[in-house]
Parts: structure tokens; C-alpha cells; sequence
């Protein structure tokens, strides 16, 4: 008898990706972008992942009787090219406090979603260090999806502590 | 009213474009504005029978290929500060807070005499009590979102969703129709009663103009 196993080792502890601290970053930096290649097969992923079943995500016949020139990403699994673009950059100790977008075109299938970012503001409130990423979709044929995150990013004087806050928005675990 | 039977409504909440009937030509948008801080969950509370797994955070990770360490390993998660391995924040407002699309003793929705097209009505993802003295529209789909976050959503949780409360109503006419944008808020708790994200989902109703007068 033969034995399987699984192509990737399940049990391995994954790479731990550079840290961004508060003190590092700037006003007008840009974030490392992403080109997002959206195959029929990796959308039916993110129906599958999201469990959002509504035929416009993942049948050509119902979306276009709906007025859409094929299926289309799912609001949320939009927002979710965001983020891998915003976790990538943050590191492990970022947390992400909010997130606001307004989606301005479809992300049909074959599309390749072009998905940046730029630190717009530097702050400090509430015992957190916060940073407004201005977010960007580009769909071929316009801008597809714009908006803003809010980013709480630890400091250098403790490098690794992940903020933490309160329902009011005030550090429960303060990383200034 | 607490729920935790699967809830066979159609999913509004994530359907854009969907053709609508009804309203009242006796209202307008400014009458719909009247309503905004009223709750439209009809009280419900849905609870989900699923708690967060490893297989749910994998599957919400693999199509964007989100790799923050803090979503695939416990351990680098505890280092990170947090209970155990993190939902991705994009993800939170994915977690069922439902009783999932079918559950043993409930009907088929796949009827043998439905065709290839056919949508089953499956969960609502949101309690609701239906909408405010609306005009008449004949089209929707959503537009926008702000999300905040609070607690994390851990492996292991088991989320809770309240309210849904009118929060904006702005009349426009936009390329494809006339109509208004609106939006409702909904909070999403963990089985601690720790609020972990307050939602605010916006979109368009409207009546949707020719399709030789829409600006494509």
C-alpha cells in the first residue's frame, strides 16, 4: 500500500512576514500593489468561500438578465483583493480598525484587477497609531472600487504588540 | 426573538440588480428619510449553528491568496496577541451568523421540476422585517460599505447578528435610474456578547431608465 500525502506539509509554520512600524511610514507612501487575475475558476472560489450563492456571481445567464455583461465579484470578496494588498503591507502586529468603499464597477470574469494603495493620513488618537490607507480597484475599464482603511500599526518602542481597542475606539493594549 | 433556524428568505443584502416590485406612489424619498435611526430587523437575533474552523479560514484565504501568517497558524497568532488564529477582517462580515442552506428535516430547495436557473431561496444572512414606506423601484444592487472592527474573530467563535437600522436615505439620479441610496446598520457580536464589527451596506434602488438612455 501505498501512502499519501499532501502535496504541501500542512504542519509547517509559515514564513513570518516583515513588520511595518508607525515611525516608518509616510504621508503619500505608496503600499506594494497587486494584479489580481480573475479566472471563471477563481470566482467560483470566492462564491464558494464566501458561500454567497446568488446566480449574478456565478451564472453568465442570470447576470446578464440582471443587466451585468457576465458574472461578477461579490461585494465582499472585493473587498477582499483589498485584503491581501493591506495584510501583506501590515504585518502580523497590524490590525485593521476599519474600512469604507464604494464599488463603482463591475469585476467581471477576465479582468485583471489592478489593487494599490497610499498612506493619505499619519495619526494618533486613543492610545493607537493609526494610518488612512487610500485604497484603489482598477477594473480594465475604469476605476472599479475606491475607499479608505484605517490601519492601527505598532511602534518601534513595542515592536511586537498588536493594538487592541475598546468598543468606544480606545487602546485597550496601547502600542504608542 | 432569538433564531437559530435556518431563515428560507431570499438573500436581499446580496443581491444587486435584482429586479424589485412593489412600493408606494404615494411616498417619496423624503418620506423615506423620516425613518432613518428605525430598526427594520423585526428584533430578530440570528445566531449561527457553526463556529469558526480551520477549513473556513483556509477557504477564505485561497481565492485572493491571503497568506498573513496570523490566518493559518495558531501559534503565530497567539504570538500576535490574539485568542487563537485570526478571520481575515475582510471575511468577518462572511462568518455565518445563519443555520446554513439546509439543515436535516427541511425541504429540498432543489424541486425536480426547477430549472437550470432556478435560485433556491437560501439563508439570510441579516434579520429583517422588510423596509420603510419606500417609492416604487424595479431594480437594486449594492454600492457601498463601512466597516468597523472591534474584538477579533477568533477560531472557535460563534457569531451573533442584531439590527438593522435605517442609517442614510439620499434621492439621486445616477447613469442607469432614478431613484435613492440607502443603507442599514447591523451589529455582528461573538458568544462572549463582544461586539466584534458594526456594518453599515449601502445601495441604490431605483426605477431603471431605457436601456438606450443609460450611460454604459
Amino acid at each position: 500500500m501505498q501512502a499519501f500525502y499532501p502535496p504541501v506539509d500542512t504542519t509547517v509554520r509559515w514564513a513570518i512576514p516583515p513588520q511595518v512600524y508607525f515611525e516608518q511610514v509616510n504621508e503619500g507612501d505608496a503600499i506594494p500593489a497587486v494584479d489580481f487575475n480573475l479566472t471563471v475558476q477563481r470566482m467560483i472560489m470566492f462564491v464558494g468561500a464566501t458561500r454567497n450563492f446568488p446566480g449574478l456571481h456565478h451564472n453568465d445567464r442570470i447576470a446578464q438578465a440582471n443587466g451585468a455583461t457576465g458574472i461578477f465579484l461579490q461585494n465582499n470578496s472585493c473587498l477582499m483583493l483589498w485584503e491581501r494588498v493591506v495584510s501583506d503591507w501590515m504585518g502580523i502586529f497590524g490590525r485593521v480598525r476599519s474600512a469604507t468603499f464604494r464599488i463603482t464597477e463591475f469585476h467581471l470574469a477576465g479582468d485583471t484587477i489592478h489593487v494599490g494603495g497610499t498612506i493619505h493620513k499619519k495619526w494618533q488618537e486613543n492610545g493607537l497609531n493609526l494610518v488612512d490607507l487610500a485604497m484603489e480597484s482598477k477594473t480594465p475599464r475604469r476605476v472599479g472600487m475606491t475607499g479608505t482603511v484605517t490601519v492601527a500599526l505598532p511602534s518601534l518602542k513595542y515592536p511586537s504588540t498588536t493594538p487592541m481597542w475598546d468598543r468606544d475606539g480606545k487602546a485597550t493594549i496601547v502600542c504608542q | 426573538m432569538r433564531m437559530e433556524g435556518t431563515v428560507t428568505t431570499t438573500d436581499e443584502s446580496q443581491a444587486p440588480a435584482r429586479t424589485r416590485r412593489g412600493g408606494d406612489p404615494n411616498v417619496t424619498w423624503e418620506d423615506t428619510a423620516k425613518h432613518i435611526g428605525e430598526d427594520y430587523s423585526g428584533g430578530i437575533i440570528m445566531v449561527a449553528d457553526e463556529r469558526v474552523d480551520k477549513v473556513m479560514l483556509s477557504r477564505y484565504c485561497e481565492p485572493a491568496e491571503i497568506g498573513n501568517p496570523t490566518y493559518w497558524d495558531e501559534e503565530i497568532a497567539r504570538m500576535a496577541g490574539y485568542r487563537s488564529q485570526v478571520v481575515p477582517w475582510a471575511a468577518v462580515k462572511e462568518v455565518p451568523t445563519y443555520s446554513g442552506l439546509w439543515r436535516p428535516g427541511q425541504p429540498t430547495r432543489f424541486p425536480l421540476d426547477a430549472d437550470v436557473d432556478f435560485q433556491s431561496h437560501l439563508a439570510s444572512r441579516q434579520p429583517s422585517s422588510g423596509n420603510p414606506p419606500m417609492p416604487p423601484t424595479n431594480a437594486n444592487f449594492f454600492t457601498d460599505m463601512t466597516i468597523e472592527f472591534f474584538e477579533p474573530v477568533c477560531l472557535g467563535d460563534r457569531l451573533t447578528t442584531m439590527g438593522r437600522v435605517l442609517h442614510h436615505v439620499t434621492p439621486r439620479e445616477t447613469r442607469v435610474g432614478v431613484g435613492a441610496f440607502t443603507g442599514y446598520t447591523t451589529n455582528y457580536f461573538n458568544q462572549n456578547g463582544q461586539l466584534v464589527a458594526k456594518a453599515t451596506q449601502g445601495s441604490y434602488s431605483f426605477v431603471r431608465k431605457a436601456e438606450a438612455d443609460i450611460v454604459r
